[in-house]
């Protein structure tokens, strides 16, 4: 890896000798500095330069690295006496580098998952102490991963302690997270004090109840993370302003549309019209934006770029099949909530 | 006030007319841009609210036409998914008045929409 970037930055020099225009050395140097940032986290000799504009680590975290100290966070790494074993779900692998320094500097260790489902497979291991789950991630996001893990990985294995880090800019965002399953919550960037607290915290309080862990695990199984709604009406009622009259229609017409939306992306897909899938996936979208069903959002957004791009279309499949399960799911519900209204306005 | 709203979503659609005819705008619906350029030929509005990705015309090609085929000076606001730098500098630099990228809050779509029919 160190020999790749040599390569690219005797490139770059090359580059910097040419004629540029004030805009392209711009870019230039924005590349170098953003470069030499990741070569020093592969050296180990990060050190946060806040001054680079766009700098690799400050798109993560937020605040000066020397103000780090573990006497502001009032626990030192020493109040767990075992090592703490990290599993960190985190797609993109220059963040991964960053908190693998941050995790060394807390004095973990820290193991990687690319997405969710490869998450979800190392714990089951049993070798990790706390999670760290990026919300945002390809293959199977965070919000789905940690419900999986709670509702269907074995014994204490669905207890672990995780805290969500997501970018998401929403007022909502934290509680989502909650919603899911996570234990706590940390924005991106991430004040790195912040994580450190939080991490410490959860893996104390996880090892307290270790004792008294097979009590509760029989009630536990029951938990509270079953039965969530894969809708979520909160933007439709800010539309409707209480004219039930709207929503009916805009819940009437996602009902008639999504199983044909559904039918034309298979079809498409099959005769691999990559322009009409495209399409299809596209004017999908803002329905279900209307219709709250985010946890598909993402697979419809990669449908229609992988068709745009005719890349990695054999992924498609099996991104169609979720996003049919999932709105077959949601259906059931916009059903419900649609009953509930035409009987409220018979 | 008569609003035209170009946008060939019919979610979409509902939404914007729904928001609009509360707060007392007539709406005219115009469902791609073939048909959003023959009505802007054709009628007075006092404003034109345009998505950017429509069947046959495009939003920037409306706008463009809008303001120097037609010379009309008819207050623009784009409503689309479509949120980089390069295409609403684009969207601007042709005429647009104002940008709101989707999805929209509709409470400041309306108090846009309101800035533009106060000044005319």
């Amino acid at each position: 890896m160190i020999q790749h970037l040599q390569r690219i930055f005797s490139q770059i020099s090359l580059l910097e000798k040419t004629r540029l225009s004030d805009e392209q050395a711009g870019i230039v140097q924005t590349i170098s500095d953003d470069l030499y940032s990741i070569k020093e986290l592969l050296e180990g000799t990060a050190v946060v330069k806040n001054s680079v504009k766009g700098s690799v680590e400050s798109s993560l975290f937020q605040g000066e690295e020397e103000n780090f100290d573990e006497q502001n966070t009032g626990i030192s790494s020493e109040s767990v006496s075992r090592s703490v074993n990290v599993l960190v779900a985190e797609d993109d692998s220059i963040n991964q580098l960053v908190i693998k320094k941050h995790m060394e500097k807390f004095g973990y260790k820290a193991d990687f998952a690319d997405n969710g489902q490869d998450a979800i497979e190392k714990l089951k291991s049993g070798n990790y102490d706390i999670v760290l789950m990026d919300m945002q991630m390809p293959v199977l996001d965070g919000y789905e991963a940690i419900q999986i893990i709670r509702k269907h990985l074995p014994g204490e294995l669905n207890r672990i302690p995780i805290i969500a880090i997501t970018a998401s800019i929403l007022s909502d965002a934290s509680r989502k997270c909650l919603d899911a399953g996570a234990d706590d919550y940390v924005p991106k960037p991430y004040d790195i004090n912040d994580l450190h607290e939080k991490m410490e915290k959860w893996v104390a309080k996880n090892g307290e109840s270790v004792n008294t862990k097979s009590v509760n695990n029989m009630n536990k199984q029951s938990n509270d993370h079953e039965g969530k709604s894969l809708i979520d009406l909160n933007y439709l009622n800010q539309l409707s302003e209480g004219d039930d009259e709207f929503s009916i229609s805009m819940l009437s017409y996602f009902l008639e549309n999504a199983p044909a939306v559904i039918a034309d992306l298979k079809q498409f897909y099959a005769g691999k019209d990559w322009k009409n899938l495209r399409n299809v996936a596209h004017k999908f979208k803002p329905q279900l934006t209307f219709m709250g069903i985010k946890s598909v959002f993402n697979e419809v957004e990669t449908i229609e770029q992988n068709a745009a791009s005719e890349k990695n279309t054999d992924q498609i499949p099996s991104l169609i099949d979720k996003t049919e399960a999932v709105c077959i799911e949601a259906m059931k519900e916009i059903k419900r909530e649609l009953d509930i209204l035409l009987e409220k306005n018979q | 006030m008569k609003i035209l709203v170009c946008e060939d979503d019919f979610m979409m659609i509902k939404a914007i007319e729904h928001k609009l005819q509360r707060e007392g705008y007539q709406v005219d619906v115009a469902n791609d841009g073939r048909v959003a350029s023959e009505k802007i030929r054709g009628g007075e509005y006092d404003l034109i609210i345009t998505d950017l990705l429509m069947p046959f015309t495009g939003g920037l090609e409306l706008i463009n036409m809008t303001r120097n085929e037609l010379n009309k000076t008819t207050p623009i606001i784009v409503l689309s998914k479509v949120g980089n730098e390069e295409t609403i500098i684009e969207a601007f630099k042709l005429g647009a008045d104002d940008y709101l990228t989707k999805p929209f809050s509709p409470n400041e779509l309306s108090i846009r929409v309101k800035r533009f029919l106060i000044k005319r």
